[in-house]
């Protein structure tokens, strides 16, 4: 009458499997859409990687962030970094202001959803933008030097 | 796809292949989704968490140290992703899920199964039960029931030592046992 236990587990999880199937999988679109980019590597501009994000990696997981400290994050291509800080000002709205390592001069596009922004990246590297009020994908064309690069962040 | 052909497919893929960038998003995209739909996001918020952590991926594809491990990379990536995400909405981080039965999040960002034909009154039940379960346990219920899971990627996508896997994977088989009121299981 009374099975074994590992049995029994294997045969509530295969069950349980079954039920679940349905509503599981990644949807179409998902899949889709990660498939799609890859493309990404190929568009004419190095895509720089995370490296640093103060939401992340500044505290222990039980501490719960507060409006206080300014979020921070570093990006990095071969030997080039860019440094972003989110400010908010609550008259102001949302701004990032960004730092290029070494500090090159140029120029910006942010894309935010369908729309994208210009600003000059000064000659000591930094650079000022708007951000919208919602915390969402943006993702960052820097022109300095002779390098384009491409950042992606969530802020 | 074992160990070897992972590694390999990593590596055309950072070469420039795409079709092998596809296979990769294929044989991890189960476990990706699984992962980050445990953090009970959304559905807008789940996807937009699975790009970005595919995008990760796309940006480290010629730093990634050790191809063969791409799933683990993948499933902490995506951890770490979800997180992010929860943070920057603001929402509380469930850390000691035992302690709690975590029933606060919006209805319907699923799909709701009484919408999609659930033929069996068990599938439904089982359903419930499951969605009752703590986070961490529907977490790593999601990922055991992937194929073939591999213990290093449920482990990574869970921050949780594997020697823990087994005893944790017992318990919450058992509570959700008895959510569904004590019919001996299967």
């Amino acid at each position: 009458m009374n099975p074994t236990p590992e049995r029994d587990d294997d045969a509530l999880l295969s069950e349980l499997g079954e039920a679940l199937r349905l509503y599981d999988q990644p949807p179409a679109d998902v899949t889709a859409a990660a498939k799609e980019l890859f493309t990404w590597r190929t568009v004419d501009a190095e895509l720089a990687a995370l490296t640093f994000d103060s939401l992340l990696d500044d505290e222990p997981a039980a501490v719960r962030s507060t409006a206080a400290a300014p979020r921070l994050l570093t990006f990095e291509a071969d030997g080039i970094a860019v440094e972003l800080e989110v400010e908010a000002d609550p008259a102001a709205g949302r701004r990032l202001v960004g730092q290029v390592v070494p500090p090159r001069t140029g120029d910006l596009e942010l894309v935010v959803g369908g729309r994208t922004a210009r600003a000059p990246v000064d000659d000591i590297g930094r650079f000022v933008v708007d951000l919208p009020d919602e915390p969402q994908r943006i993702r960052l064309r820097l022109t300095v030097g002779a390098r384009a690069i491409s950042v992606v962040a969530l802020v | 796809m074992d160990q070897r052909e992972v590694a390999a497919t990593v590596r055309r893929a950072a070469a420039g292949d795409h079709a092998a960038w596809d296979a990769l998003v294929d044989g991890f995209g189960s476990m990706v989704w699984a992962v980050t739909s445990g953090y009970r996001l959304g559905r807008a918020d789940t996807a937009e968490v699975v790009q970005t952590t595919w995008l990760r991926l796309v940006e480290n594809l010629d730093r990634i140290t050790q191809p063969e491990a791409v799933g683990a990379w993948l499933a902490t990536t995506a951890r770490r992703e979800a997180l992010r995400m929860v943070k920057l909405r603001g929402r509380e981080i469930v850390t000691d899920d035992e302690s709690r039965l975590s029933r606060d999040d919006v209805p319907g960002q699923f799909p709701d199964p009484e919408a999609h034909v659930l033929t069996a009154d068990r599938d439904r039940r089982l359903w419930d039960a499951f969605e009752r379960l703590p986070d961490r346990c529907r977490a790593l219920l999601r990922l055991l029931m992937l194929v073939e899971p591999r213990y290093a990627e449920v482990a990574a996508a869970l921050d949780m030592p594997i020697g823990s896997i087994g005893p944790t994977r017992a318990r919450c088989l058992d509570r959700l046992r008895r959510l569904l009121g004590d019919e001996g299981g299967a």
